[in-house]
Parts: C-alpha cells; structure tokens; sequence
C-alpha cells in the first residue's frame, strides 16, 4: 500500500499501520506490519524485516545496506556475477561506481536500485476491484450450528463492505449459499429494504434469517455472492442530523421485520381506481424496490372524498352471510338501517365467473352501536362486509 | 418541591418531560395526565364490539401525526384496513405501515422492534382476542414503550379490564347514544374517575339521505332494485363519470364529510 499521501489524514504512521492489523484481523487475515519509504523490492525488505531477519531500520536509505541482494528482484540475472566479484550484500554493490555499474548490467539495475532506496519516484498500478463479487470459504470445522455459520459470514459481509466502499455501491440482496459434502447445496438470500453497505445491517439480517433457519447437514464450506449492485455514493452528513437518518432507520425496521416475519408480511397500503370495494385496497408488500422511499407515489385524484366518508375502516376479507331475524338482517341482534341503497354493480367487464358484483350497501346499527356496512345481493341475501371503527 | 416523579394521588400527574399529545377532545384532553396521549407509555383502549367508532375516536390524532410526515404502524389488524376510509378520515394512507403477526411472541417481537427503531408516530396494535394475553406480554410491551417518542395503543376486549395491566393508561370505549362514544378511563396517574366522558365522533354517512322507508326495502325486496336500476342508469348518463354509483348522486350537493369538520 503507498500512505505517504494520507498519513497525515490517518494521523501517522503508527496509528494507520494499527488501523491496517486491526482491519486485516476482522477479514481473518493475519498481518505484520512493515514500513519502508518504497515499495517493490523495498517492500519485500521491509518485510524481511517484519518477520524478525533483520535489525529495526525504518525507512533509512542505510537501512538497506545489509540486506542481500537477492531482495532486488532486478539483479536477479546478475547475482551469479556479483558474487563471484565478492558482492553479497546492497551495501557492498553501492560502493561500486555508477557508471559502471550501467555499462556492465544496464541502467535497470540503477534504476532499481535507486527505486529500492526511494530516490525514484515510482507509480502504480492502480488496484481493480473484481465486477462481481464471489467469496468462497471453507470452514476450519464442519460447521453443524446456526452460531458457527454466523460466525463464518461475518468476515465475509466485511470483505463484501470493502468491496462496496470502494465500488461506492451498495447492495439489495445477498445470496448466501451453504456449501454441504454433497448437492443441494442450501441457500438463502438476504434482502435489504434499501441499498447499503452496512455491515452492521447485513449481519443483523443474517442472524434474524438464521433463527428460522434449520441446517439440513452439517456444512463444510460457506459462499457469498453479489450479482447486482446499485450505486450509492457517499452522502455527506447533514450537521444537524436530521436528514437522511429516519429513512434509513425505518427501512432498517422494515427489513428486519421483514426477515422474521416473512416478506409479504411488511405491507403498505395502495388504493386502486375501482368500483368494488374488495379491489380497491392493495396490500404492497414493501419490495425492496419499491422501498426506496416508503413509495411516495404522486397523490392520485381518488374519487370525491365524500364518498370515501362512507366507507367502512375495515373490510372483511370475506363478506359474512347475515341471518334473518324478524325479517331483518341480524347481527348480534337484528340490524337498524341507517342509510343506503348505494348500489355498487361492476365487473361485468372480467371474464372470470364471480368478478360480477350486484349490490346494495346500506349502513347498519348493530343493537350494541356499532355501525356496519352491510349488502344485499340480487338474491335478497344479507353480507356483512365492514365496520366503521 | 416534590419530585416529577411523584404525584399526589388526587391530582393528575403532570410529567415534566414528554408532554402528550393532544387527543383534540378537549374535555378528556383534561382528564389525561400530560394534557394528551402519553408518549412513550402503553394506552389500553378496552372495546368489546368493533365497529363503535374506536378509530374515529383515535383519527384525528392519527390525521395530525401523518401531516406532521410520520409512520403510523397498524400491528396484526382484524381485518383489512380500507384505506379510502383512513384517507377519507383524514390519514395518509402511505404513512401507513402494516405488519402482519400471528403469534403472540411474533406480535411481541415486532412492536418491541419498532419501539427501538423509534420511527413512528403511532403504533397501534390488537391484542387478545382469544383472551391469551398473559400479564407478562403486556409488561414487556410497557417496558419497550417506555423507551419510544411515539404513542403505542393496544386494543383489546372488555375481558380484559377484569385482569390487573401494567399499561399506565387504560380505558373503556363505550357506545352511547348514538351516535356518540362515551370514554371511561379506569386507570390513569390520578384520581379515579366517575363518570364517563361523552365524546362526539363524526358519523360516517352524514351526508347520505337518511333512510326513510327503513321497512319498506327490507318488506318489499321485489321491486326495489328495478327500480333502483333504472334510476342508476339514468343518472350515470348525466354524470359523465362512471364512478359514483347512482343512487348516491341526490345527496351529493349537501354532502360534508367528518374528514372537513
């Protein structure tokens, strides 16, 4: 990694290289740290030096002059020749004269040995994140409980935020895949009520997906993938903390319920243009498309708001059939007809048998005050069909 | 000085730190502790029939949480929630959340999630109806309330106001004379309280011809609903909308809804 340009942001080279460890660890990595003004051959003597070969030189240009020659993968062709000059180490073949050196082994080799030393400025290649993300692990042990997969995914959904950070994208859905000694492999996907990158939103779906969850076998090996990605950069945060945030928090709420509850059990409610008062509420299970925003759909010109006032505030999902009782509809005791006939007759457009609706809504008192929404049918059968709460 | 926390028990108890939320009934605005709804505390509103205005009895608070941009979450409601109805009443139907759950312990975990992500205005729950809630749901629910900005309603049947509740405030919905409610508060931080308020709630079909020849559509069914047709029928054709079923339309000019009130 070249920091020289931010270790002032980090606030120093000690505290980033902790940061560096302390990062590494979380991914399940294990990591020495060494530092060196270059990097290339530089780096891999820094290395040596992590691994205990070498006394403490940090970023010294002397630092190097022990070090073998091997360690500049450049003179690699001309160690052999070196040698049997007497020169082992990069002290040594600095004291030979430059011009020298470049007429018997070519200017690369000065070259990499001034890049070794830093006094070259060196560039780069840039890093390229892979377009998709896959991740296979295997366990260190068969895992046979919930608490052991959990525990696997975790440095996985951190390698999958990394990825996302540096893509500056976020993620709907994850698919998680179990990998067990034999096909089926079992998998289960996480979703997410809006894009993120949170690792903390992730696990905390993980493990509410886990609860219902019941491993078939015991499982060797465990998967991540992300197909699709969706771009959300970095938002800057709003001083006084009032933006954003609620969103984010009720979509956090959604799709936690959401994941114990099942996906068609977190709904919203869409009103539909339509005659029949069965059709007119849609439940919209809240997908996580339609998520992005609690769906602010445009506020359509529903009908006369007036007529709306005589609607019951629930609706039966089935009408129920009334009894008679003194020739009246009875429920808990005969009926009081309040006001009515609003006749509702639609659906003779549908070729499906009993989309027809011909009716005749009244509203009704019920002997214990309540008001219902009741009808009657051409065949003079009474249905209860709502309650004016 | 005494501390906010205690009151004297003939006065109402009037918390220095969230003040409630207006319930726009004055009268029993002043019966409540806090001059409103308690936030962040359990409301048990006992009802034994559906239907006698228990949500027109709550609407407008509902109305005012929704204009002001907030969630009102309906946990495990009876039925399907007719959301021209809510619209009609004033609530915005897309701040509207609602949540299925059919176990008790689902019902529970639910509202407990919601309450720690503090993001609704009302959360309005039914509880009960087999009468298995155990006094140990009620108290986990009261405890998670206790943590939340928003207001947290749970209805449940007369049964219940038999059984101690740790819910601070609980009360009767009570049909009057129509049509009116009548509330009675049987437990609140505060003296105990006599008599019921009458409280007046919209009605809905206010603006619809009263019906005058109650018997005659019951007694006669054979002819009403020819003659019903044809008169649908003809006012269809004046109306170029097809949306307002017939026998509606002599109404509409003096229509008012509660929702305008």
């Amino acid at each position: 990694m070249e920091v020289s340009a931010s270790l002032r942001l980090w606030g120093g080279e000690k505290r980033l290289m902790c940061k560096v460890i302390h990062g590494s660890e979380g991914l399940g990595w294990s990591a020495d740290d060494a530092l060196a003004i270059a990097s290339g051959s530089t780096g891999r003597a820094a290395y040596w030096q992590a691994l205990g070969l070498q006394e403490h030189c940090w970023n010294l240009p002397n630092g190097l002059e022990g070090l073998p020659l091997s360690v500049i993968e450049e003179l690699h062709p001309h160690l052999e020749i070196l040698a049997r000059m007497g020169i082992h180490t990069i002290g040594q073949f600095k004291k030979l004269p430059r011009h020298g050196i470049t007429r018997r082994f070519g200017a690369s080799a000065l070259n990499a040995l001034d890049a070794a030393e830093g006094r070259r400025n060196e560039s780069y290649a840039w890093i390229e994140q892979p377009a998709r993300f896959h991740l296979e692990r295997e366990l260190p042990a068969r895992a046979e409980q919930n608490e052991m997969i959990e525990r696997a995914f975790l440095p996985c959904l951190h390698a999958l935020s990394a990825w996302l950070l540096a893509r500056q994208a976020g993620v709907m859905a994850i698919e998680l895949q179990l990998l067990h000694d034999g096909p089926p492999h079992s998998r289960f996907e996480l979703r997410c009520a809006g894009p993120t990158r949170d690792v903390r939103r992730f696990s905390r779906i993980l493990s509410e997906r886990l609860i219902r969850f019941r491993l078939p076998r015991p499982a060797y090996g465990i998967a991540i993938t992300v197909n699709e990605v969706i771009d959300l950069p970095h938002r800057t945060e709003d001083f006084l903390g009032n933006g954003h945030e609620s969103e984010q928090a009720m979509h956090e709420l959604i799709e936690r319920l959401q994941a114990r509850l099942g996906t068609d059990r977190v709904c919203q409610l869409s009103i539909e243009d339509e005659h029949r008062p069965e059709k007119v509420v849609h439940y919209n299970v809240m997908e996580p498309t339609s998520a992005s925003s609690l769906r602010r759909t445009a506020a359509r010109p529903l009908h006369d708001i007036g007529q709306m006032a005589h609607r019951p505030a629930w609706l039966l999902r089935q009408p129920l059939p009334l009894a008679m009782q003194q020739h009246r509809p009875a429920y808990h005791g005969p009926l009081q007809l309040l006001c009515g006939p609003e006749r509702i007759e639609a659906g003779w457009w549908e070729e499906t048998p009993g989309s027809i609706v011909q009716r005749d809504y009244f509203i009704a008192r019920s002997a214990q005050q309540s008001l219902l929404w009741i009808f009657r049918t051409p065949a003079h059968d009474w249905y209860l069909h709502g309650f004016f709460s | 000085m005494i501390h906010p926390a205690v009151w004297k028990g003939q006065s109402l108890h009037q918390s220095g730190i969230s003040s409630g939320i207006s319930s726009s009934f004055r009268l029993l605005d002043r019966e409540l502790p806090g001059n409103g709804w308690p936030r962040g505390s359990l409301t048990e509103l006992l009802v034994q029939h559906m239907g006698i205005g228990e949500l027109r009895f709550l609407a407008p608070t509902l109305r005012s949480l929704t204009q002001a941009g907030q969630h009102i979450v309906l946990l495990a409601p009876p039925h399907t929630p007719y959301a021209p109805a809510f619209e009609a009443m004033g609530i915005d139907h897309r701040k509207i959340l609602v949540v299925q759950a059919d176990r008790p312990i689902d019902k529970l975990w639910a509202v407990e999630q919601s309450i720690k992500s503090n993001q609704f205005g009302a959360l309005i729950t039914w509880l009960d109806h087999q009468g298995s809630t155990r006094p140990e749901l009620i108290r986990r629910l009261q405890l998670a309330a206790s943590t939340t900005q928003g207001l947290v309603f749970v209805f449940r049947p007369f049964a219940a106001q038999d059984h101690p509740s740790p819910a601070p405030l609980r009360m009767l919905l009570l049909p009057r004379r129509y049509p009116d409610l009548a509330v009675q508060i049987i437990k609140r931080r505060g003296p105990v309280m006599s008599a019921p308020i009458d409280i007046a709630i919209p009605v809905p079909g206010s603006g619809l011809r009263p019906l005058q020849d109650h018997d005659a559509i019951i007694a006669a069914p054979s002819a009403a609903p020819t003659r019903q047709t044809a008169h649908h029928h003809a006012v269809d054709r004046m109306h170029s909308s097809p949306s307002l079923p017939g026998s509606l339309s002599p109404a509409t000019a003096s229509r008012r809804s509660p929702a305008h009130r």
